[in-house]
């Protein structure tokens, strides 16, 4: 996390030179405090506030900041909706995401949504406006943990990409047809009517994108599906 | 003994085989007039043989405002029947002497040989039959309907307690745990370093982190625009934390946005047995629509079930697992729990759609 200027050049620094700040969060305590802290800092400057997604969004279109720090969990729209909106606008401003859990499924999308940063709501304020700074000059601000969740939630995501997870049962089935058994064979082994088996069959190839029992096999194998 | 009167006895035996019948048998001339009316009959209808003999059968027992009905649709049908054994017997509505009327049963058949004809007609009082059968009738509407309350029941209770899961996590996330992380970043900025402040802060984030934890448990209040993928995700993150397992989620688009509150429901139950008994390391969660089902799979490679493992948890009062089944049968699912001791546990669990509600009742 970068960006932060001297305090002592920030408090000569000139109006426009200041990061234009806007804060959205539903509880007006939490958002109090963000305000406050943006507020007194020499280099950030509140330029609006709102308690709600639909505001919030109002709003920065039309004061356009340089950084919304927005809560992802808010009544009407929620932080990552806002986000979704702001990217389509074509907007300049740059959103910082805040939560109180810390989500690695969150940060993906945060991320793939467009925000440059994502940070917990237990940091501390000056931290969060660091983030701000960070974001506005071309930066990122991501929690420590909100990385490592990240990495992990990336790579899950790559795992995942090889295509539907047949059930166990559908895997099952496919291991049978492997060994070459026929449908109604495989409906006596299985305790199954030959309709049911047919049926997985079905959803099989369908998953697999093939048409028949070989290339189901030979996908099968390819992928590990038949271990 | 002589030839006469061996056909005397046959005769008398013959009568005594009508009267001890217990349906009503009449014989009748080609115009339906009677010629016979035994005992069962003279029980049945109220009338006598001699008061029966000779009248019309549709004047005797049919009801007047049928008795045209009876002439014009029944007669000839019994008439065309010239096997000898009766038809198969016709439901009618019949009139006692004192004009009060009964459910019978009528077969009738041309006695062969004769000429002109003559009709035996077996009539037979169904009161009874009918009573048993509306009674069985109705017993079988009252246990259809009553299948159907308990699963509307189970399936109401099963959404109240979601719903109230959802409500209480939603207030301590949207309230106490706002206050507490603006109180923790107030402290810190108040007096950083001393010790006290220091005391409190360390009490604060473990206050923090126990609030945090019991919202997650209670429901994933991050995820409550009908992501059934991410809901499902957070959960299955808490247990696998527990657990020690890795997981996989998937959830079919179609499946999801349907029936998210069972679903997330019977997935909390089963993943919290995963992490409290399977000694997983891996899990999968899949989420499939089957036409008018959700299909859930929850599958482990843990130490599995041995059988009888089961009966023997719900009798200790570990209803976890065979709870959730009841309940998706309950409510017209079902539920199936498969395990290979050693191997892994697979436990399918399929929600029935249920008709689409009031827009803001599902909210």
């Amino acid at each position: 996390m970068g960006g932060r200027r001297d305090p002592g050049e920030d408090l000569s620094a000139r109006r426009s030179d200041r990061v234009r700040v806007f804060v959205a969060d539903d509880h007006p305590v939490y958002r109090d405090g963000m305000v406050r802290a943006v507020s007194e800092r020499p280099d950030l400057e509140l330029v609006g506030e709102a308690s709600n997604g639909r505001d919030a969004l109002a709003a920065i279109a039309e004061l356009k900041p340089d950084v919304a720090l927005l809560d992802i969990r808010m009544p009407g729209l929620d932080g990552l909706e806002v986000l979704g909106a702001v990217r389509r606008d074509s907007s300049t401003t740059e959103v910082l995401l805040l939560s109180a859990h810390l989500d690695s499924d969150l940060a993906y999308r945060a991320v793939a949504a467009g925000a440059k940063g994502y940070l917990s709501k237990q940091a501390a304020r000056q931290e969060i406006c660091d983030g701000i700074a960070a974001v506005a000059n071309g930066g990122t601000a991501f929690a420590p943990d909100v990385q490592t969740g990240l990495a992990t939630e990336l790579h899950e995501r790559e795992r995942g990409q090889q295509g539907p997870v047949l059930t166990s049962r559908e895997r099952e089935v496919l291991k049978l047809v492997a060994a070459g058994h026929s449908a109604p064979d495989i409906a006596e082994r299985i305790h199954l009517s030959p309709a049911t088996v047919k049926s997985h069959l079905q959803a099989i190839y369908d998953k697999l994108g093939v048409a028949e029992r070989a290339a189901a096999v030979a996908e099968g194998m390819r992928r590990g599906l038949l271990e | 003994m002589s030839v006469e009167s061996r056909r005397g006895e046959s005769e008398r035996l013959k009568a005594a085989i009508l009267d001890g019948a217990l349906d009503c048998v009449v014989a009748m001339d080609d115009r339906g007039r009677v010629l016979e009316f035994n005992r069962a009959a003279e029980r049945t209808f109220g009338y006598s043989a001699e008061e029966a003999i000779g009248v019309e059968l549709s004047i005797l027992i049919v009801p007047p405002d049928l008795r045209e009905r009876y002439r014009q649709e029944v007669e000839p049908r019994f008439r065309a029947n010239e096997g000898e054994t009766p038809g198969r017997p016709l439901e009618l509505t019949a009139m006692r002497k004192d004009g009060s009327t009964l459910p019978v049963e009528v077969a009738v058949t041309r006695v062969p040989g004769i000429d002109p004809p003559i009709f035996a007609g077996y009539v037979r009082d169904v009161t009874d039959v009918k009573r048993t059968e509306e009674r069985t009738l109705k017993q079988s509407r009252a246990i259809s309907d009553l299948a159907q309350a308990r699963g509307e029941l189970v399936s109401q209770l099963v959404l109240a307690e979601e719903r109230t899961r959802q409500r209480i996590a939603q207030v301590l996330h949207d309230d106490a745990l706002q206050r507490l992380l603006a109180a923790h970043q107030d402290l810190l900025e108040a007096a950083p370093g001393r010790e006290g402040v220091a005391r409190a802060q360390r009490a604060l984030e473990g206050t923090i982190d126990r609030l945090r934890e019991a919202v997650a448990a209670l429901h994933p209040v991050t995820h409550q625009r009908g992501d059934l993928q991410t809901a499902l995700g957070a959960i299955a993150r808490q247990h696998a934390t527990s657990g020690g397992f890795r997981y996989t989620v998937r959830v079919e688009p179609q499946a999801s946005g349907v029936e998210d509150e069972l679903v997330l429901s019977a997935a909390r139950e089963l993943l919290s047995n995963v992490a409290k008994h399977a000694r997983a390391s891996r899990c999968s969660i899949i989420v499939e629509r089957d036409g008018n089902m959700v299909n859930l799979e929850v599958a482990d490679d843990g130490v599995g079930i041995p059988p009888g493992r089961q009966k023997t948890a719900l009798r200790e009062g570990h209803i976890g697992l065979a709870s959730t089944i009841q309940r998706m049968k309950a409510i017209g699912g079902d539920g199936e729990v498969s395990s290979d001791v050693g191997k892994g546990t697979v436990v399918r669990a399929s929600i029935p759609i249920s008709e689409p509600t009031s827009p803001d009742e599902r909210r």
